[in-house]
Parts: structure tokens; sequence; C-alpha cells
């Protein structure tokens, strides 16, 4: 079997790594600003289908305008062209600009409206659910490091957490970057994805453990590292595979809220899969030699 | 190979039992896929206890009056009470007269000839838990008026009540009926104000010379301004009381100021009536019996209503002695109409105002319901249409399908007869979460349906794992049967600890999360623990098997 040289070739793959992260951030972040829905600025977003011709952003805007402050109608995306989104910003009062976009939508299109949904977040709803967002995946990873810190010895459990917040950044510096919206389903995404991405990583280190017994004495360290990401290179890539066919699915067909944590997903399992084969183990390697040299 | 029979005669029983499961009962679906409306109702408790501090504040005042302690000034702020008496000599008497009636609510520290009330915290997040559970009680009340189907109310938190109401035609209407305070109280009137500055005057204030205050309505209320030589500038005022006496007028402690609207044709506020009224109400809505929608003289909607036999006691007594007089009903601090008593009134009587019919059908439910012990706030709402929700089940089904079509089909060209093995044990998964939701109760919610699809393509992760090893272990020379052996028992460590790190995420996420989110959490933890079980046991038992009685097909 063709034997890869992963471990040899790891600065190349650090390298790659953190001009995407980088790359993505800087991008995704700093240029062009990272979107939060309204499940995290609080505000109002109604979703509605119209059903009469020639009606558009622009004349949906037009009706808004003077009745509700900070308004943006936009097409839904990949949807008919008569569904619209019509958002606005929380303001004083949130109910009441949900009332005047359901009285004015009534009033012009009776019995040709569809309100097809109603999102109403106040602002300390939104500010909560920021906090417990971020508190959620930090809980997600300390509890992921407690348990691979319990499961493993020291030096793959470092690996293990570095190679996870690799796979976080990475995740949502590309989110940022293609300009989604950060919501709840994307929050649930991410911590799934730390989840999932721990697990290729966990088959490799398993390996590593299994053929230091045998080999440690007659094979260097970074050799054995080697073998054993080869040896489970199939697995990894396979395992990841039958979920991105699943994943792949719903990003096609789920629609609309699905899309986005599909795309979490996609990206999430990708990243994970490409850093428990480069990174994790190759970190690993780095830290043996350093924690050996610093004896 | 007793054992295997048994084993074999398990994984049946099981698969046909979650079988008839998923076929006789239906399954929880959330608000987003059936559509309703989700609210998250603040109970605003605060404002409550700082009324109630309001009302012990009047009291303790009237009580040192009566034992003729001068005070030099007692005010509230928040929810503590500070009191300054005119000299210390004082200090222990008032304190002790205080302690008799109060010592319940408030921490009482003296200093001099100063006296500070602390609410206490245990009288604090009592009063707050018997006010929510009493908002929660009014609320299921009203919303069993509305006749909504199999609706969800509970608790969320100390002050926080959610609301689901499946299927609910017209959320704009539930939310006002469920968010109206509906405090209905009957009050004596005193004076009468046609405009900012009679009231003024009539309360002992003066308006600059050549100065007016007009007032002008506003969604949240009347904003008044002063005019002078043709500028207007805004006066930033909480309260009637507080412009009042900003022009150097008094309203006596036991009087208040409120206003009525007066309403145009179309609706719409174009002016108000100032009232003067005593501030402890004759009766309250407490004593209502019944509220139903009626007509006026005119003809015009309104709200008829019949007091129990205490009320009615208490209101024929008022009346009788008041004849001539206004009276004026008031809801939600707000002035509905002032009628002049003409006659002695008994159980029954009419709330008249500017209504449409609607507004009178909703105003009988809630005054029937009750009042709000505080005021809420609607600090979220969901609503999915019903076809949304449709569209979304669709949706998931169609890419449910897909998914597990092409995975089945890779595993089975991938790893042939034990890739079909995967397979059954996959499609025993399918059924397996599905019923074992169906028996806990779980609720299926969109994201949740991502999770379902989501632990299939897991759920055969294992699976690869197993027959990777398997593999490998052939290749090393091993036979068939300790192959199979070999490849289970070093895969379950790997396996066990892939499934534990993503059922820390899912707990996490069921932490944090709230409806919809808590269905993906719940879903993707059973899908876990259900893959757990076909992906390793079940395959096993059907890979036993194809060894021991057709090993000639095998093939991985």
């Amino acid at each position: 079997m063709k034997k890869f040289d992963f471990i040899g070739k790891r600065y190349w793959a650090y390298l790659f790594s953190l001009t995407l992260i980088i790359g993505s951030w800087v991008y995704g972040a700093l240029i062009k600003g990272p979107k939060f829905g309204i499940d995290f600025t609080g505000g109002v977003l109604v979703e509605v289908r119209v059903e009469e011709p020639r009606i558009n952003t622009g004349t949906l805007r037009e009706l808004f305008k003077g009745k509700v402050e900070g308004v943006l109608v936009q097409n839904v995306e990949g949807e008919g062209k008569n569904e619209f989104m019509i958002k606005a910003p929380a303001g004083k009062d949130p109910n009441k600009t949900v009332e005047i976009i359901r009285e004015v939508l009534k009033e012009k299109f009776d019995g040709k409206v569809e309100i097809r949904k109603v999102e109403m977040i106040g602002p300390t709803v939104g500010r909560e659910l920021r906090e417990k967002g971020i508190m959620a995946i930090i809980y997600a990873l300390i509890g992921i490091l407690i348990y691979v810190a319990w499961r493993f010895e020291p030096i793959f459990a470092f690996g293990a957490v570095l190679a996870l917040i690799h796979d976080a950044l990475a995740t949502t510096g590309v989110f940022m970057s293609v300009g989604r919206e950060f919501s709840l389903p994307v929050i649930a995404a991410l911590l799934t994805v730390i989840g999932y991405s721990i697990n290729d990583t966990i088959v490799v280190y398993d390996r590593i453990r299994e053929n230091m017994k045998v080999l440690l004495r007659s094979k260097p360290f970074e050799e054995i590292v080697n073998d054993s990401i080869n040896q489970t290179l199939s697995r990894t890539v396979i395992t990841s595979l039958t979920t991105l066919f699943v994943v792949l699915c719903l990003y096609l067909f789920g629609g609309g809220v699905i899309n986005d944590f599909a795309f979490v997903l996609l990206v999430g399992i990708t990243v994970g899969t490409y850093s428990s084969i480069f990174i994790a183990s190759a970190i690993v390697v780095d830290w043996y030699k350093y924690v050996k040299k610093e004896k | 190979m007793k054992n295997l029979k048994w084993k074999l005669l398990f994984v049946v029983a099981v698969f046909l039992g979650a079988l008839y499961l998923d076929l006789t009962k239906p399954i929880n679906l959330g608000l987003d896929l059936k559509g309703g409306t989700h609210l998250v109702l603040q109970i605003d408790t605060e404002k409550a206890l700082e009324d109630e501090t309001s009302t012990a504040l009047r009291e303790i005042k009237r009580r040192l009056e009566e034992e003729n302690i001068p005070v030099v000034s007692a005010v509230r702020k928040g929810t503590e009470i500070d009191i300054e008496l005119l000299s210390p000599e004082y200090t222990e008497k008032a304190v002790s007269l205080i302690k008799d009636d109060y010592s319940q609510m408030f921490n009482i520290t003296a200093k001099g000839k100063k006296i500070v009330l602390k609410m206490k915290p245990s009288y604090r997040s009592k009063e707050i838990d018997r006010l929510a559970e009493q908002a929660l009680e009014t609320i299921r009340n009203r919303i069993d008026q509305l006749g909504v189907a199999e609706p969800v109310i509970v608790r969320n938190g100390k002050d926080r009540i959610i609301v689901e109401l499946p299927g609910v035609k017209n959320p704009e209407r539930a939310k006002k009926v469920i968010g109206k305070v509906a405090n209905l109280e009957f009050k004596e009137v005193v004076d009468t104000a046609r405009t900012p500055d009679e009231l003024i005057t009539k309360l002992g204030g003066t308006v600059p010379e050549g100065a007016t205050v007009i007032v002008k309505p506003s969604p949240s209320g009347p904003k008044f301004f002063i005019v002078k030589n043709g500028k207007e500038e805004e006066l930033k005022v909480k309260s009637l009381e507080e412009l009042v006496e900003k022009f150097g007028g008094h309203v006596p402690e036991d009087q208040q100021i409120l206003y009525e609207e007066i309403k145009n044709k179309e609706g719409r506020t174009v002016g108000y009536t100032f009232f003067i009224l005593k501030r402890e109400p004759i009766l309250t809505g407490a004593y209502l019996k019944d509220a139903y929608p009626s007509q006026d003289e005119t003809g015009m909607p309104a709200v008829s209503f019949v007091l129990k036999s205490e009320g009615a006691r208490i209101f024929s007594n008022y009346t009788k002695n008041h004849i001539g007089t206004r009276l004026a009903i008031v809801l939600d601090n707000k002035v509905q109409s002032a009628p002049v008593i003409r006659s002695e009134i008994g159980a029954r009587g009419q709330i008249t105002g500017q209504f449409t019919y609607q507004e009178a059908r909703d105003l009988s439910i809630v005054l029937r319901a009750g009042a709000l012990p505080a005021p809420v706030k609607i600090i979220e709402e969901t609503t999915v249409g019903p076809s949304l929700g449709k569209e979304s089940v669709e949706k998931g089904i169609k890419a449910g399908i897909a998914g597990i079509v092409i995975v089945m089909l890779f595993m089975a060209l991938y790893y042939k007869t034990a890739g079909v093995i995967a397979d059954l044990a996959l499609l025993m998964n399918v059924v397996l979460l599905w019923a074992m939701m169906v028996v806990l109760g779980a609720t299926l919610t969109l994201p949740g349906i991502a999770g379902f699809i989501l632990t299939v393509g897991m759920a055969v992760d294992a699976n690869v794992i197993i027959f990777e090893r398997i593999r490998e272990e052939l290749r090393k020379g091993r036979n068939l049967f300790s192959a199979v052996e070999a490849g289970f028992s070093r895969a379950w460590g790997t396996i066990l600890d892939a499934n534990i790190t993503t059922l820390i995420a899912a707990a996490v996420l069921f932490q944090f999360g709230t409806g919809p989110i808590k269905g993906f959490a719940v879903t993707l933890s059973l899908g876990i623990l259900s893959s757990m079980f076909t992906a390793v046991f079940v395959t096993k038992v059907f890979l036993d098997l194809l060894v021991k009685f057709k090993p000639q097909i095998f093939r991985v």
C-alpha cells in the first residue's frame, strides 16, 4: 500500500492552516465584518409570500416607508420570486413593529398575502442568547478537553484541543467570509462540529497508542505517527465521507434555516478531517520532540 | 451457538416492537413544523414590587401622622424607602411602629433621625414567585377563553412564561389578550380638566404669563409642550403629577391624575381629558363575577359586567350616597368613561368607551379571566404559518431519503455483503430512533430533522471503523472468524470515544438551547445511543450469522 509522508510535510500543513485561519478571519471578520441574525441582535423578521404579479422588494420597501424605521426587504433566496423577507431592528417596541407590518400587509394585499413566518426577538433576549452561545462553545470545548485529558496522555490531549480550536476557528472564518449570518442553528452546528471533528482525531490517536506499545523501541516516534495516520487513512476519509453525503443532501434539499446549518457542517467536517490527518498528530510529534529536548 | 439464536430473537423483537410504535403512535411535532405561535413573556416583577413599596410608603406616612411623629421627608427609591424625621427623639417610636406591620417585608435600619427600609431578599423572591404563579394562572384562564387547542403554558426561569399556541389564526389578537394587564378600578372623580393649563391651575399651580402648556397624542401616551412666543419646547415628565408639580401645583397624597383618550371616527387618539381622582378605588376587578360584550344606548359596542354579591353591596352603598357625582371607570390606569351616577347601582353595570366590537369581546375575556398581578412584556415571538411548517417537513423528508439512499448505496458498493448488513442496521436505526422519540414524548423540530438525518450519516461511522479493521486483520492473514472478532473488539473503544465526545456537545446544546435547538440536541443524543446499539450489536449478530452459515458469500 502506498504510504504518504504526512509528518514530513507538516510545516506545509501548518502554513496552510495558518493562512486559512488568518486569511478567513481578516477577510470575514475585519474587512467584511461578521453578520449576526436577529437571534443575537434582537429585531423583527417577517417572511411573506405575495400572490400578486409585479411586486418586488422596491414596492414593498415603499409600503413601509415612514411606518417602520430601518426596514429592509430582501428576496428569500432560492425560493419563488414572490417570497420576501422583511427585517427591522428591535427599536423601542418590537411588538408594535410586528403589529404594523402585519397590518400594512393585510391592508394592501388582503387575501393575497400569506405571512409565513414572524420572528421577534427583544433586545435583552438577543444579548442573552449571544452570551449563552459563546458560553456554550466554551463549555463544549472544556468538556471535551476534560474527557480527552482523562482518556489520553497529556501530549495527546494538547494536540486534540489545538486541532479542535483549529477546526472551530477555520469553520467560523470561512462562514464569515462567505457572508452568512450567525444564528442559533449555526451555533448548534458549530457545537456539533466540535463534538464530531474530534472523532477522526481520536481514531488516529488510538492507533498511535496501539503502535507505540509494540514499536517504540524499534522505530522513531515520527515514523510511528506517520504509519498510524496511513493505517487509519481510509477509515478517516470514509467515515467523513458518509457523513458528508447526508450533510450535502441537507444542504441541497433542506432549505432556509437548515441550509446555513448544513453549510457549517459541510465546512466543519471537511476541515475536521483535514486537521485530523495533517495537524492533530503533527502537533503531537512536535510537542513530543519539544518535551524530549527540555529533558 | 444457542447464544446467537437468542441475540437474533432479541434484535427481531426490538425491531418489531419499534416498528409497531412507529406505525401506531404519532410523534410530537414542534411549532416550527406544525405551525403556531411561540411567545416568551417577561413579567415586570420590579414594577409590581415598586408599587407595593409605594403603597407601604403611603401607609407608613399615614401611621406616622396619626401618632403625631413629624416627618421631614419620606421617599421611595426603587424598592427602598428613606425616611427623615424632624429629630432623633422620635426614631425609636417610629421604628417600632413600622416594625409592627412591615418587619416581614423590609429590613429596617435607623441612624440618628434617619430610617431606611430595604426590601428583604427573602420577601422579594417569595413575592416574585407568587406574582409569576398568579400571572401563569391568569394567562392560562385567558387562553382557555380564547379557545386554542392544546396550548402549552409554562414558567421559564423565575420571572418568565413560555406560551405555545399551535395553529392560532390571529396571533396579534392572542398577543393582545395575553399581554393586557386588565386592572379594572372604579374611582371617585374629584375634578376634571380639558387642557393641561386648566389642570395645573386647578391644582394650585401657575403657568407663566404669556405661555401655554399643550398636549399632543403619541403612541406611548400624551406628550406635553410649553409654547411661548410661538416657540414649542417639549416638557420631559414621567407622570401627570410631575407636570403639575413643575408649575408649582400639588396633588394631595390620596389623589392622582389619569386621562381619558378622545378618539376620532377612525379610532385614532386626537386629545385627552384629565381626571383628578381619589387614589383608593371604590371597587376593583377582583369583585367581578362575569363580563360579556353588549351595546350601549346608542348601539355602540360596550362591555356589561355582573358583580359578586359583596361587590354589589359595596357598589350600591356607594352609589346611593353619591347620586349626581361622577364615577370613573379605570382600566390599566386609563379612564374608559366617567358617567354621572343617576341612581343607585347594584350588581350590574356597563363599561362604555370607544370600543370596536372585537375590543369589547376581548375586554370581556380578560375581565372574566382576571387581572395580571404585574405588567408583562412579550420579549420573543415566533410564528410559523401552517404552509411553511408543512414545506419544512417535506423538505426534511426529501433530504432524509436522499441521504439514506446515498449512504446505503455507498456502503453496499464499498463493503459488499458486510455493507448490506450495515444497511440493514441503518434501517433499523431509523426505525428505532423514531420509536425512542415517540416513547419518550420528545418533540421533533426542524433542526431535529437535521439531527435525525445527521445521525444516519454518523451511525455508519461505527461500521466503517469495524469493517476497516476487519479488512486489516484479514490482510494480516487471519481467518474470517477471528478477523471479525478482532475487528469488533478493537474498534469498540474507538467508537465509544467518538460517540461520547459528540454526546458532550449535545448535552451542552441541550443546556443552552431553546425549543427547536433543544429538539436537535435530543434527536442527536438519542440517535447516537440507538446507533451504538444498531451499528455495533445488531451488525455483530448479523455478521456472526453470516460467518457461521454462509461464509462463502462474505465479502468486505
